[in-house]
């Protein structure tokens, strides 16, 4: 049945440029993304539970306390300003978890991939399957609280019906940033770096809770590389499309920068994942 | 490097144990055979698939019963198995069909809603076996089935195993445990230091390299041990285990006598030789550090 005839050689080597290119994944990907969701099913109320309510509650605070004493934004009422961005940062954290704590947990308590790696699934798979599952999962959820927000009016204009596209390519750009650090750490500790140095930097200067035009000029530079501050753009107009805020030039270079960033991250963090698991 | 220049076929419908200490480069081996451990030169194939090139195709005709526990643990056991069918394409009504057999099969049926964690380790290897196989494969690979179960979890699994030789699945198996090997193994393969030391059958082996009949003497007391060692030395090859003495030559009752003659207070007896002696031999030997 089979000949075996392994004879010594050294490793090949891989060049940086590699780590751009797209692998191919097999259709058994959603055989893996299938797995997560039943899995989601058995502890859903426990999952659900935090990242619907910690939007609520940052709505509550910073919509109708802070809102209270805040002047109009570009001629749009605090409240009605922030709340649609909102839905953008529980995207980020929701993203982040499942691919750095939630994916090393994959890794290593118990060691999950290693089974689906016995089976036709490829490493391509596996990686991929993480990033669509936790961009999937903040679409879900940015879904669910965008329904809420437009039930009490907060998202007047009918273009807020592709909004969850819109947070679907933020959570993979974010889970795909994530993926880079769940393929390189050596101890889940680890992680907090990414999150004082990464995230929540993100989160402050994302344009959610304050407009960023007042900043300084190095600040707003650093804020143009943010994900989130794009996609707080295009949510916040896909929400409102009106005055200020209607669909526009400044939307379309938003999208633009997104797309071109799923370009850059999403194989990034597939390969380099597909090394940390390669033997 | 795992392993280095190793060479072997498996006819199908055997079954083949490695052997060898830890590290000695079973589980890479097990590895390679459905392309999880990349091979860095030579060439490997399974029912005619390179390995490397068509690792998914080879992993389809396989399956791959891991050392450690990798059952999924946020599923229950019929989950673990529907879902891992669904990683082979299996879908539907052919999944859960194939899911109820080997839950029957392995006397899962009554534990079929039962979380990981709440089975006992014999259990849950019974989950990974059945999981192995629940797209029917050519080929099984088992590394250490049954290390760390209790003698009747172990009988359990080597009936299913036995079972499933008859029924004409390939198997590939490592192990520790020489009764395990000489019960289940049609031939084994000897590892040490990532090389092949020895194949054969196992009464092949044993009949070249340990004879008939070996002279044990049990002796836990390592100086009069060393002391006995010097006493009979030169009347056959010996070795030394934790607390005996083995004696290896072509005749065994007349050895016993010449043993007696110079030691007669030696608790020395005759026994045939099994896999154990190979072992220790070849341990003894090419594997000592």
């Amino acid at each position: 049945m089979s000949v075996a005839s392994i004879p010594t050689a050294v490793d090949r080597r891989r060049s940086p440029l590699a780590l751009l290119t797209w692998p191919r994944p097999s259709r058994l990907v959603f055989a893996i993304l299938r797995r997560h969701v039943d899995v989601f099913r058995r502890t859903y109320a426990t999952n659900l539970f935090p990242h619907f309510v910690d939007p609520l509650l940052w709505l509550a605070a910073f919509g109708l306390g802070l809102g209270g004493y805040m002047p109009a934004i570009r001629g749009v009422d605090y409240l009605q300003w922030f709340a649609p961005a909102m839905l953008v940062s529980s995207a980020m954290w929701s993203a982040a978890y499942e691919c750095t704590y939630g994916t090393y947990i994959r890794l290593k308590y118990p060691p999950l991939f290693e089974s689906m790696l016995a089976a036709p699934t490829t490493l391509a798979d596996v990686a991929y399957s993480e990033v669509l599952w936790a961009g999937g999962k903040s679409a879900a959820y940015g879904t669910i609280i965008l329904a809420v927000l437009a039930v009490v009016g907060l998202v007047p204009a009918w273009t807020g019906l592709f909004i969850p596209v819109a947070i679907l390519a933020e959570g993979i750009i974010i889970a795909s940033i994530s993926l880079v650090f769940a393929a390189t750490v050596r101890t889940i500790d680890a992680f907090a770096f990414y999150y004082t140095l990464g995230v929540t930097p993100m989160f402050v200067l994302s344009g959610i809770f304050f407009p960023l035009d007042q900043m300084p000029v190095a600040l707003q530079w650093l804020a143009w590389l943010n994900p989130l501050a794009h996609t707080a753009v295009v949510v916040r107009a896909l929400a409102l499309d009106s005055g200020a805020f209607a669909l526009g030039g400044e939307v379309l270079r938003s999208l633009v920068w997104l797309a071109v960033a799923m370009a850059v991250t999403l194989p990034i963090g597939v390969n380099l994942m597909r090394r940390r698991l390669a033997r | 490097m795992a392993v280095d220049a190793i060479d072997f076929d498996i006819v199908e419908g055997e079954c083949v144990g490695f052997l060898g200490p830890n590290g000695a480069g079973k589980s890479s081996t097990m590895g390679m055979l459905y392309g999880r451990v990349s091979i860095t030169a030579g060439t490997l194939t399974v029912a005619g698939l390179d390995v490397a090139t068509r690792g998914p195709e080879v992993r389809r005709l396989t399956g791959v019963v891991a050392q450690d526990d990798t059952t999924d643990h946020d599923l229950d056991v019929e989950g673990n198995l529907l879902s891992y069918a669904r990683y082979f394409g299996i879908t539907g009504r052919a999944a859960r069909e194939r899911v109820d057999e080997l839950l029957d099969f392995f006397q899962l049926s009554e534990r079929r809603h039962a979380r990981i964690d709440d089975l006992s380790g014999g259990l849950r290897r019974r989950v990974m076996i059945a999981r192995g196989l629940v797209n029917a494969p050519r080929l099984l690979i088992l590394d250490e089935p049954t290390t760390g179960l209790d003698p009747q979890a172990r009988q359990a699994v080597w009936q299913r195993l036995r079972a499933l030789r008859r029924g004409g699945v390939t198997m590939v198996l490592t192990t520790h445990y020489m009764e395990e090997a000489a019960e289940l193994c049609d031939r084994i393969v000897m590892m040490g230091k990532g090389k092949i030391l020895l194949e054969g059958t196992p009464a092949e082996l044993v009949r070249e390299r340990a004879g008939e009949q070996v002279v044990e003497i049990h002796e836990p007391e390592p100086a009069r041990r060393a002391a006995l060692a010097a006493r009979i030395n030169g009347l056959a090859e010996v070795e030394q285990s934790a607390d005996a003495l083995y004696l290896y030559g072509a005749d065994g009752r007349a050895l016993l006598d010449r043993v007696l003659r110079l030691a007669p207070e030696a608790r020395a007896r005759l026994r045939p030789a099994n896999l154990e002696d190979v072992y220790l031999r070849l341990t003894g030997r090419e594997l000592a550090a």
